[in-house]
């Protein structure tokens, strides 16, 4: 990049090392600068500002559900490799959540430092055959880690309580400080509350992360390596070091998404770790928009808000049933299966017409409402002084 | 010794299931190019249209089935001309496949919910089409859907046989998967024989899904699409574009389970007939990627 950029400096005759300090930066604009800040602060501030446990628990879903989708983007949509099994690490993280932050008392750190470590261990171990495989027998391989991970979490039935799941109450320290029940210029606050800033702040991190990762020599090897494996490895990439290094990132964010589930709802069962959580993930990345920072966030916010939000509103929508699935005559859909319904039609409507996900369909809408409001860029206002210089005639 | 005979057998009867779901992935995957996991939907769409016809209208159980087929033939066709195409007109080849698989994925959700809507989510008794008696040869005893399993699925497979191997569409279907743009040039249409694939496939998969939905202590509930999928070591095992292979490969995954379930001492857990298929496939996987029975590959997809 850098002779590039000199020769073209050679060329243009200016210098060009302010713009390369600027395209380089880690947040280029100042939409992006002030608007992280302005969403870590909102992070903190929501849950002291209200105590609506409803919003509160959707906030906390949505917010570990997109550690594990952020994750899963990095494999899916930068690496360009199928991984069905995202919910396998999530067990995973969940189960060493348990071990370590629930039956040995650790605190905080500890347990989410060891759900990340063990998640990234288990992503190094499957990413050698996951990446050995293509197409078909990659899907298929993702799907049959699943149920093997099932297998292994419902046999260990001392840790993880068999089928029927256990309760596990972590410990939610760091030092003097603890979220279970956080004191804070006088006031106590609740548990939820402790946990969104918890957890908003670890996705705040993990987003940070990939940006950072994305941007650098080894993103880019990845995205090479997904566009074109015979072109990069032409270059020089080996895949097997950038790839397993990949998988790994994914699986231990995946893992601490799993922790945070454990600290939400301080109970943990094999059976949710299913084929359909699977499924779930798969739709939050694509509905959200594959490759993007934002996509796994706005996919977990819709796929997560929809169960809750039809099961508190259900008389107001039309077709749905509120009550369980008895086949009364009338055709209904029963309101747990509406949120399925409308995954699915999400999915296939957005691959059909916007594969690019929510995210450029909000990129687009934002565009759109802000034309009147944008001031015109440098360059066309270097054109513009440009075109009346040249009219100028004295 | 008669234990094993009579486990061995029922292994098989489950092996002919397993080998009808996967050719009803492999027929698809030879025919449009792209793997997806419709067949989950027509196991289950499959079964609750029989049902619908045979216990809800009251047709004779065999029009029942020949009339659920087409339908689910249809189905697969529309979605094949309103989605598929679409897709692959607009997208790069390997974008294609992964958004396939994801509408797919969304499919299948959306008809795993229309059935619990439309039929509830309780067990529903298709009423023993296959008659309830058991035979008996020496100590061995033989449920008679076994034998109707075997049969079926025997004839299932001549068809698919004879359609493949002396067909037109049949050998059009060959050259197609093998090389499609060649195929094209040569005057093949995968226009004309899209219908006939999806045909083949739905025949496959509701069949499968019936027999699924009529075994002893079960019945039709909505997670059959579920047990679809633990078909997919079959087809891996059989090499994912060879029809004999997967035949086969059912066939072996169906008697190893069998005999896990028969055989396996209690340490080794519960569920651990069910998993065994996966494990199974994983370690042909390491050792042989390309399944045992695959022809020659130059990719491995």
């Amino acid at each position: 990049m850098t002779t590039v950029t000199s020769a073209r400096a050679t060329l243009a005759g200016r210098d060009r090392s302010a713009d390369i300090r600027r395209e380089t930066r880690v947040f280029r604009t100042p939409w992006t600068r002030y608007g992280a800040i302005l969403l870590v602060a909102l992070a903190v501030v929501l849950p002291l500002s209200t105590a609506d446990s409803f919003l509160l628990s959707l906030g906390i879903t949505v917010g570990y559900f997109s550690i594990a989708a952020v994750g899963l983007n990095v494999v899916n949509g930068y690496a360009g490799q199928i991984m069905m099994g995202q919910p396998f690490f999530l067990a995973i993280g969940a189960f060493t959540a348990v071990a370590v932050g629930s039956v040995a008392d650790l605190p905080l750190p500890v347990w989410l430092v060891a759900a990340a470590v063990m998640g990234a261990l288990a992503g190094v171990l499957v990413a050698p055959f996951a990446l050995r495989l293509k197409g078909v027998y990659q899907i298929v391989l993702s799907l049959g880690l699943i149920f093997i991970g099932q297998y292994i979490f419902v046999n260990w039935s001392d840790l993880t309580g068999g089928v029927s799941g256990r309760r596990a109450p972590l410990n939610m320290s760091i030092g003097p400080l603890d979220f279970a029940a956080l004191q804070f210029g006088g006031m106590t606050y609740s548990y939820q509350q402790g946990l969104f800033m918890l957890v908003w702040v670890v996705v705040g991190l993990c987003m940070l992360l990939v940006h950072l990762l994305m941007r650098s020599p080894g993103g880019r090897n990845i995205v090479a390596l997904r566009d074109s494996e015979l072109a990069a490895r032409v270059v020089g990439l080996n895949p097997a070091r950038s790839m397993v290094g990949v998988f790994a990132i994914s699986s231990a964010m995946g893992a601490v998404g799993g922790a945070f589930y454990v600290a939400q709802l301080r109970f943990v069962s094999v059976e949710q770790f299913n084929l359909g959580m699977g499924l779930t993930f798969i739709i939050i990345v694509t509905v959200g928009g594959l490759s993007t920072s934002w996509g796994p966030v706005v996919g977990s916010l819709v796929i997560c808000s929809i169960p809750l939000l039809a099961g508190r509103y259900a008389e107001m929508i039309p077709f749905l049933k509120p009550s369980a699935s008895v086949p009364d005559g009338t055709f209904g859909i029963p309101v747990g299966q509406f949120s399925v319904v409308v995954y699915g039609l999400l999915l296939v409507l957005i691959l059909m017409f916007e594969p690019r996900g929510l995210t450029h369909l909000l990129k687009v809408f934002a565009l759109w409402i802000t034309t009147p409001l944008r001031r015109p860029s440098k360059r066309q206002r270097e054109r513009e002084q440009a075109r009346e210089a040249a009219e100028w005639t004295p | 010794m008669d234990t094993f005979v009579q486990i061995a057998i029922s292994g098989v009867a489950l092996g002919f299931l397993y080998a009808l779901v996967s050719l009803s992935f492999v027929v698809l995957l030879k025919a449009t190019g792209h793997f997806n996991l419709l067949p989950g939907s027509f196991v289950l769409l499959g079964a609750y249209i029989t049902y619908e016809l045979h216990r809800g209208v009251g047709l004779n159980f065999w029009l029942a089935l020949a009339l659920a087929i087409l339908i689910v033939a249809g189905i697969g066709l529309a979605v094949h001309y309103l989605i598929f195409q679409r897709i692959d007109r607009r997208a790069t080849v390997s974008a294609a496949g992964l958004a396939i698989l994801l509408v797919t994925i969304g499919l299948l959700s959306l008809s795993q919910a229309v059935a619990v809507s439309t039929w509830g989510a309780d067990v529903l008794l298709l009423g023993d089409p296959w008659g309830l008696t058991t035979y008996r040869f020496g100590g061995i005893a033989i449920s008679q859907r076994d034998i109707w399993v075997i049969v079926l699925s025997l004839v299932v497979l001549a068809i698919f046989w004879l359609v493949i191997q002396h067909t037109r569409i049949g050998v059009g279907m060959r050259a197609l998967a093998s090389d499609h743009q060649a195929a094209y040039v040569q005057g093949i249409s995968p226009r004309r024989v899209a219908p006939y694939a999806w045909l083949m496939s739905a025949g496959a998969a509701v069949i499968a899904g019936v027999f699924m939905a009529t075994e002893a202590g079960g019945g039709l509930r909505p997670t059959l699409d579920v047990v679809a999928f633990t078909a997919l070591p079959a087809l891996i095992l059989g090499g994912i574009r060879s029809l004999p292979g997967c035949v086969a490969g059912g066939l072996v995954l169906g008697i190893v389970q069998a005999l896990a379930l028969g055989y396996a001492p209690s340490g080794f857990g519960q569920g651990f007939s069910t998993v065994l298929p996966w494990i199974i496939m994983i370690v042909v996987l390491l050792v042989r990627p390309s399944g045992l029975f695959a022809a020659r590959e130059f990719r491995r997809a």
